[in-house]
């Protein structure tokens, strides 16, 4: 066995991410959605974090303290979000909320 | 004053401005909400005001780092987006006695806030503007989206809009991870996050015959997904799909807000990528060039060609702002597949001149929708609309003559659909004329011509809307009898005159528009001249 290397965390960061972008587009209860966004954000951390120590610059890591402060900032207006709608409909499926059509 | 303090002045004052606000939206007086839209408008004009005082200045402002750096392009888009977000306060202005909103969006007690989040916006396109680091890039369109999520769902105290701000929420946020995406590809095919370094680093690559720069495999990766992330935010084609349903559940201030400030941040974040993607110049690889090209036709067509099949008109104007988008695209397009330098100045003050062209002229249409009450109570799916209605006019029905009740609002909304169509003597006509041209001197004729059907084809709902007001009879359904008064809501008032005295003035007096193009001349240089034209002086690094 190799030492892991730049691309295993790069493997893993994509795999992450292509998780959450599927199952953004698959599933439908809002809360998972929005699980499936913030495993995106998580696998542009590894990303990063790996350019980072592959580079030897703080570069990346200061990139993902500001990822994760806006990832933060989503969560909590994705939470105020979803219960603001669970109140109105009480369910958290996605395709209940069809009136904008066009 | 410090170089960084200098350079970010704008920025830091509406900043500042927001939180005052954000305080005084805890106040439980209506005094201090009444004051909360003033105060917003004084800090954008201020900043306006400013930022016209330095239209001439000839340095670069930048901090040690250069993490933020001033030239005249960001000079220019401050001064933009502050002077069309005066418009947009004006738009938004509560005239009830409680100041809790007004006939079109009712932000209930939440007035500072909903002001406050306005001017965090727009001080998120400053930062984009002014960014030369791919982290504080992300972050300024960041803080240019979060607050239009919840402007969107406090809008209206009714389910549409909050199922807008859902939808516009989940897909921005998808659009954003995709976007750092790319951000942490170009990070790590270059271990570099100042953007002209990663510029000079591309161009130090670059050896093809044809003068483009040639990226790896992996950084053209980074490159196509940050422009996805930025279609996102621009509504381009095929990224459009939340435009119409976020446009037609925010109420309408909102969705003129959103048709400019978030467009704006993605079209100058694009405008800085195809800078550093074609190392720092416009020769970018042939797979950038064709996917803008691609872009700006689908965007432009499927924009126009839905923009036909709506009833609401609130989607009307939101397919046509993606074919806006569209039309600005050919400009990009021009942009980077000219070889002359002049004519990719030209293309660039074109894109730049019709984004202060859409902001001017698009007001006004929003504001004129403003002024018109909603004649029947509609049911969103069946659920009875609140005692609120915080709803003007919205459908065809809603505007079906109301152009002879009421000439003047009917005359600008006129004027308005035609500056967005391009007809001359008005702004719009200039905006696509700078458009076209430098197409056209970049050979791109089979995009000229798809751009000019395209104009020809928006005349249709544009036309749609300017006859329902006029010539469609009133529905006899005894709705309108009863409908609300005209709200006399002076600062809409405000707004549309000033937009429809913009349009018609940049439009029909020479020197005017002749003053606007000077202000943006300059502004297509994204560096001092010195770190242009010295290629190897600064790639020594």
């Amino acid at each position: 066995m190799t030492q892991l290397a730049l691309q295993h965390y790069l493997a893993v960061g994509a795999i992450l991410f292509a998780i959450g972008l599927i199952g953004f587009m698959t599933r439908r209860n809002l809360i998972v959605m929005f699980l499936c966004t913030e495993l995106m954000f998580q696998g542009v951390a590894i990303n990063l974090i790996a350019f980072g120590r592959f580079w030897g610059n703080l570069a990346g890591q200061a990139f993902v303290i500001f990822v994760l402060v806006i990832a933060a900032a989503e969560a909590s207006l994705a939470l105020g979000l979803v219960v603001l709608l669970f109140r109105q409909r009480n369910t958290l499926d996605a395709d209940a909320w069809r009136d904008l059509k066009g | 004053m410090p170089p960084l303090l200098e350079a970010m002045l704008p920025e830091v004052i509406l900043a500042a401005v927001a939180c005052v606000l954000l305080l005084m939206g805890a106040s439980p007086r209506a005094a201090m909400r009444r004051a909360v839209p003033w105060i917003a408008l004084i800090a954008l004009a201020v900043v306006f005001v400013y930022q016209l005082g330095r239209g001439d200045r000839n340095d670069t402002l930048s901090d040690a780092a250069g993490t933020f750096r001033v030239f005249h392009l960001a000079e220019y888009i401050k001064m933009l987006a502050a002077g069309i977000g005066m418009l947009f306060v004006l738009l938004a202005w509560p005239n009830d006695r409680e100041a809790t909103g007004n006939p079109a969006l009712n932000f209930g007690t939440e007035a500072g806030e909903f002001f406050a989040l306005m001017l965090f916006s727009i001080a998120g396109v400053f930062l984009v503007a002014g960014a030369n680091d791919i982290i504080l890039l992300f972050l300024g369109i960041e803080l240019a989206s979060i607050p239009t999520y919840i402007m969107v769902s406090i809008s209206r105290p009714i389910p549409a809009a909050q199922e807008a701000g859902v939808k516009y929420f989940f897909l921005g946020s998808m659009a954003a991870a995709v976007m750092l995406f790319g951000f942490s590809y170009l990070y790590g095919t270059t271990g570099l996050i100042q953007l002209h370094e990663i510029g000079e680093r591309f161009r130090a690559g670059a050896a093809t015959p044809l003068g483009a720069t040639s990226l790896s495999s992996w950084q053209t990766l980074a490159v196509l997904m940050l422009i996805a992330g930025f279609a996102f935010k621009i509504a381009a084609v095929p990224l459009h799909f939340y435009a119409g349903d976020v446009y037609q559940g925010a109420a309408t201030p909102v969705t003129a807000f959103l048709s400019f400030v978030p467009k704006t941040s993605g079209m100058i974040a694009l405008i800085k990528l195809l800078y550093v993607a074609g190392g720092n110049s416009w020769a970018e690889p042939v797979t950038v060039q064709k996917l803008i090209w691609i872009l700006a036709v689908l965007t432009m067509s499927v924009g126009n060609t839905l923009g036909l099949l709506q009833f609401n008109i609130k989607r009307v104007l939101a397919y046509s702002s993606i074919a806006h988008s569209g039309y600005m695209l050919v400009g990009l397009a021009a942009l980077t597949s000219a070889a002359m330098p002049i004519t990719q100045d030209n293309a660039l003050q074109g894109v730049l001149f019709y984004l202060a062209a859409y902001g001017i002229m698009n007001a006004g249409a929003f504001g004129v929708l403003m002024l018109l009450p909603a004649r029947q109570q509609r049911s969103w799916s069946g659920a009875v609309t609140p005692a609120l209605p915080a709803t003007s006019a919205e459908t065809f029905e809603d505007i079906a003559g109301q152009g002879r009740r009421h000439p003047v609002l009917g005359l600008a909304m006129a004027v308005c659909c035609f500056s967005l169509i391009g007809l001359p003597l008005t702004v719009g006509f200039f905006g696509k004329l700078y458009l076209i041209k430098p197409a056209l001197d970049g050979h791109l004729y089979g995009l000229v011509v798809i751009m000019m059907i395209n104009a020809a084809v928006s005349a249709a709902y544009y036309l749609k809307i300017v006859a329902t007001m006029f010539l469609r009879p009133e529905p006899e359904d005894g709705a309108s009898h009863v409908e609300p008064a005209i709200p006399t809501s002076m600062p809409i008032r405000a707004a549309i005159v000033l937009s429809v005295f913009g349009t018609l003035l940049f439009g029909t007096i020479v020197p005017a528009t002749q003053l606007l193009i000077n202000q943006v001349t300059p502004a297509a240089q994204l560096e001092a001249p010195t770190s242009r034209g010295t290629p190897t002086a600064t790639a020594s690094r």
